[in-house]
């Protein structure tokens, strides 16, 4: 049918004829509709799997964590350990230096 | 409620964990709301990259569904509007021309030949057809492209088939005047209230 010029009148008939001919079905390309199908059912299959995984992911952080936390206690007691023992050693020392100055005859 | 009804429920209830059973629901429905899409939109790769979107949020929220007696496809419609809906905002704050339309525009302008081979083309009918409130646009795209009768085109846009008659009366008297109308003129804008009233009216009736 041939288009109406812009003022002229135009029926409901060949308004409708016109819309048939204009609005036409078309079709999305084939590789879209594939590659979207291939994605969306990629997703859905992985909805699960990540949620294991992210619980997994999770423990697993916080298994290292709790090593590392471990591990720095472990140093950090060892430390005040030594330099407790330091410090015991320290006065030892010098109350065996002032006896032996006094034995001397010293000041 | 009808056997494929029910089948297509069964389906909807299952793709929210089979993947393959959502792989079925998609290649049910892609073409039509591509379709959908595609003349609302006018631009192949909008089309594509907005169908792919609507079955995206499906597939996170297919487990919402709810059976209200509306069927599936009346919801994918109603994403697919939705993002078509943003689509047109989004593109109203930035206004963009493609290539294509810009040298149509000009041609149209300056050569009264052009013009009658683009009218031929229906290119003009379906800018009007663009311009016409979304509810309009989509009883056109279920009629025309789906071929749907009133009755379906109802059950899909959840309203009766009287409804669905008197709207489609409507759309073609302001398609009309939107063909007609000189160009510069502000189209209609009251058409969706009056719709809405129309409607109410004629669902009192049905």
């Amino acid at each position: 049918m041939r288009a109406p010029n812009r003022g002229q009148a135009i029926t409901s008939r060949q308004l409708e004829e016109w819309l048939e001919q204009a609005l036409v079905p078309v079709e999305p390309s084939p590789r879209f509709s594939r590659h979207l199908r291939a994605r969306l059912v990629e997703v859905q299959g992985q909805g699960p799997v990540n949620w294991w995984m992210g619980v997994v992911g999770l423990v697993a952080v916080f298994l290292v964590m709790a090593a590392w936390l471990g591990m720095a206690l472990r140093v950090a007691f060892a430390i005040l350990g030594l330099l407790g023992l330091m410090n015991r050693v320290r006065p030892a020392a010098g109350r065996r230096h002032a006896t032996q100055l006094v034995q001397q005859g010293g000041p | 409620m009808s056997e494929a009804n029910s089948d297509e429920l069964a389906l909807v209830r299952r793709a929210a964990t089979d993947p393959d059973a959502f792989g079925e629901l998609y290649e049910r429905h892609v073409r039509r709301i591509y379709n959908y899409i595609y003349y609302r939109t006018g631009d192949h790769h909008d089309a594509e990259d907005l169908t792919a979107r609507v079955f995206q949020r499906a597939l996170r929220h297919v487990g919402t569904f709810q059976d209200k007696g509306v069927p599936f496809t009346a919801w994918l419609y109603r994403i697919a509007h939705n993002l078509v809906a943003n689509w047109h905002r989004d593109r109203s704050r930035r206004p963009v021309l493609p290539l294509e339309d810009h040298l149509a525009a000009s041609a149209i302008s300056s050569h009264p030949e052009t013009l009658a081979l683009a009218e031929e083309e229906g290119e003009l009918l379906l800018e009007a057809v663009r311009r016409l409130p979304a509810e309009r646009q989509q009883l056109l795209i279920l009629k025309f492209v789906e071929h749907l009768s009133n009755a379906e085109i109802g059950n899909i846009m959840g309203r009766s088939e009287g409804a669905i008659k008197s709207l489609y009366h409507r759309t073609l008297a302001s398609l009309r005047d939107e063909l007609v109308r000189p160009a510069g003129v502000p189209p209609e804008t009251e058409a969706v209230e009056d719709d809405e009233l129309q409607d109410r009216s004629e669902d009192g009736r049905a």
